[in-house]
């Protein structure tokens, strides 16, 4: 069993072969070998970790699919493209969180490397923009508008073809 | 929105279709920026516009020339281009070229590559051998050069973003400024529209329906069918939906009619109003039953009602083939009927033709 600290400094408990689906964390236990003592996640609070262990034990007996089905950020598009319509009921029933949580499980999953839930909760974050007006999203993301008159006009003029179609 | 890191963004965008990021980078500065310095634009762009075509890298020149000085665009070499700009642009490009209306004043310049481009085009052919492999022949006429031994036929290769897939073609039409292809893909009808002057460089518009006949096109306009059949208990109706849509700007209308229409005709079209001949017809112990009526709806005001305005004497003929019908002009029309001639077996192996004209005008 691997003992995990939260931020907060709350303390769970998993089996190994579970949280190794994080790629920092197995690197770690490689690194320092049969050891007891918890390791310190100062980036993830204690409700985030518990769905990243949720997520890592559903998924514990998927393939691993590091450099297969994941997408290297800025290689996408065409007829190749991923598609953010392929998740799964249980996925899309583990992504239905209120947005700050979405964020966070965004954060942790980049920051503890498990790629797989990195990927779902970009999907899901990309699923949330599909087919929304500026004036939708700003709403759905609480973004607030900050650009000048001219700026926005210029904005609006170049991306006026989008509209269009 | 909390602070995202920059490969985050990017993993968010390597899943969001490109019109979303587009909208996204309109929302605030912060995302402007994000979106605008995604390295997937380089990506999408030569997907989408391949720069070993001589037309696109010509336009990117062109583009870089013209626009690298102005204040929108911070592409300072041939090395370091604003992909993002550069496909706004590009696509800005495209949209007016579905406008398609050469007196309309475009917002984006258009640039052809070689001189060849710049010959007039007058006659242009449609053909294909499979989904794959579809080819817009074109009569040219150098601009320099009018004496009719010049002219030659050109050729250039449809893409379209279903040619990989497996799938069917129905029909094709050219109008004078659209040229639409109805395929079937799955289950589902789809209709790809070009402009007809930018089938080379433009990808078509999709329209995707799951019971989707094309009928008719005018012009500008485009007139296709939708049905859908409700199943109770005891019954089965097709309710039959009439969508009248402008090819340039890409709205419709819908106009619900409660007949099982078979075939349509887009009679007369202006902008206010479409009259339709709408065509009905059902094989009954032998014999063929037609119906046609002349309807009116408003383009303009969508799910607005109908009116017909005429409907036509039934006509029957006995056992025959699925008939054809053409628009000869805007008040009249021919009902073509293939049949097998019971009476005089002896004629023609039994079979002939018969044809009936339809006055709209009365």
């Amino acid at each position: 069993m691997v003992r995990l600290h939260s931020s907060e400094g709350s303390e769970f408990e998993v089996e190994r072969s579970v949280i190794e689906k994080s790629l920092l964390i197995k690197n770690m236990l490689d690194d320092v070998g049969e050891n007891d003592a918890a390791i310190p996640l100062p980036n993830v609070s204690g409700p985030i970790l518990a769905k990243v262990i949720e997520y890592c034990e559903h998924h514990r007996n998927d393939p691993d699919v590091d450099g297969q089905n994941t997408t290297k950020p800025g290689t996408s598009a065409g007829a190749s493209s991923p598609s953010s319509d392929d998740i799964d009921e249980w996925d899309m029933e583990f992504c239905r969180v209120d947005q700050g949580t979405l964020y966070e499980m965004i954060l942790a999953a980049n920051y503890l490397d498990i790629r797989s839930m990195l990927d779902l909760t970009c999907k899901t974050v990309a699923n949330m923009i599909k087919n929304k007006s500026p004036e939708e999203i700003r709403r759905t993301f609480n973004i607030t508008k900050d650009f000048t008159p001219e700026e926005e006009e210029l904005v609006r003029r170049e991306n006026a073809w989008c509209e269009d179609r | 929105m909390p602070h995202i890191p920059e490969l985050v963004v990017e993993r968010i965008a390597t899943y969001a279709d490109t019109k979303s990021l587009v909208v996204l980078a309109s929302c605030n500065r912060q995302w402007n920026r994000y979106i605008s310095q995604l390295r997937t634009w380089k990506q999408r762009y030569t997907q989408e516009h391949p720069l070993e075509d001589d037309d696109e890298l010509s336009w990117l020149r062109w583009y870089i020339k013209t626009l690298r000085a102005s204040a929108t665009d911070t592409s300072s070499d041939d090395g370091d281009i604003d992909w993002f700009r550069a496909y706004c642009h590009r696509h800005a490009c495209d949209a007016n070229w579905f406008k398609n209306d050469p007196k309309r004043v475009k917002d984006v310049k258009e640039v052809t590559a070689g001189s060849r481009n710049r010959d007039i085009v007058l006659d242009r052919m449609y053909r294909d051998f499979s989904l794959k492999e579809k080819y817009v022949f074109e009569y040219c006429q150098p601009r320099r050069a009018a004496s009719q031994q010049s002219r030659y036929w050109r050729r250039h290769i449809l893409r379209s973003p279903d040619s990989d897939s497996n799938g069917y073609l129905i029909e094709c039409v050219l109008t004078s400024t659209f040229m639409v292809v109805t395929s079937v893909l799955k289950t589902s009808h789809v209709l790809y529209i070009w402009s007809a002057s930018r089938t080379l460089n433009t990808k078509p518009r999709r329209l995707c329906y799951p019971s989707c006949f094309y009928q008719d096109a005018r012009d500008h306009w485009l007139l296709f069918i939708t049905k859908e059949t409700h199943k109770s208990d005891d019954d089965q109706t097709t309710a039959t939906t009439i969508h009248v849509m402008n090819m340039a700007t890409e709205r419709s209308s819908k106009h619900h009619v409660h007949v099982d229409v078979q075939h349509a005709l887009l009679q007369r079209m202006t902008e206010d109003t479409a009259t339709v001949l709408l065509v009905t017809y059902n094989e009954d112990d032998g014999y063929f039953a037609f119906q046609w009526s002349l309807w009116q709806f408003s383009p303009g005001q969508p799910d607005s009602d109908c009116r017909c305005l005429m409907r036509g004497e039934p006509i029957t003929w006995d056992i025959s083939f699925t008939p054809t019908i053409s628009r000869l002009d805007d008040n009249r029309c021919m009902l073509i009927m293939q049949y097998i001639r019971r009476s005089q077996p002896e004629l023609n192996n039994g079979y002939g033709n018969e044809y009936k004209m339809l006055d709209l005008s009365a």
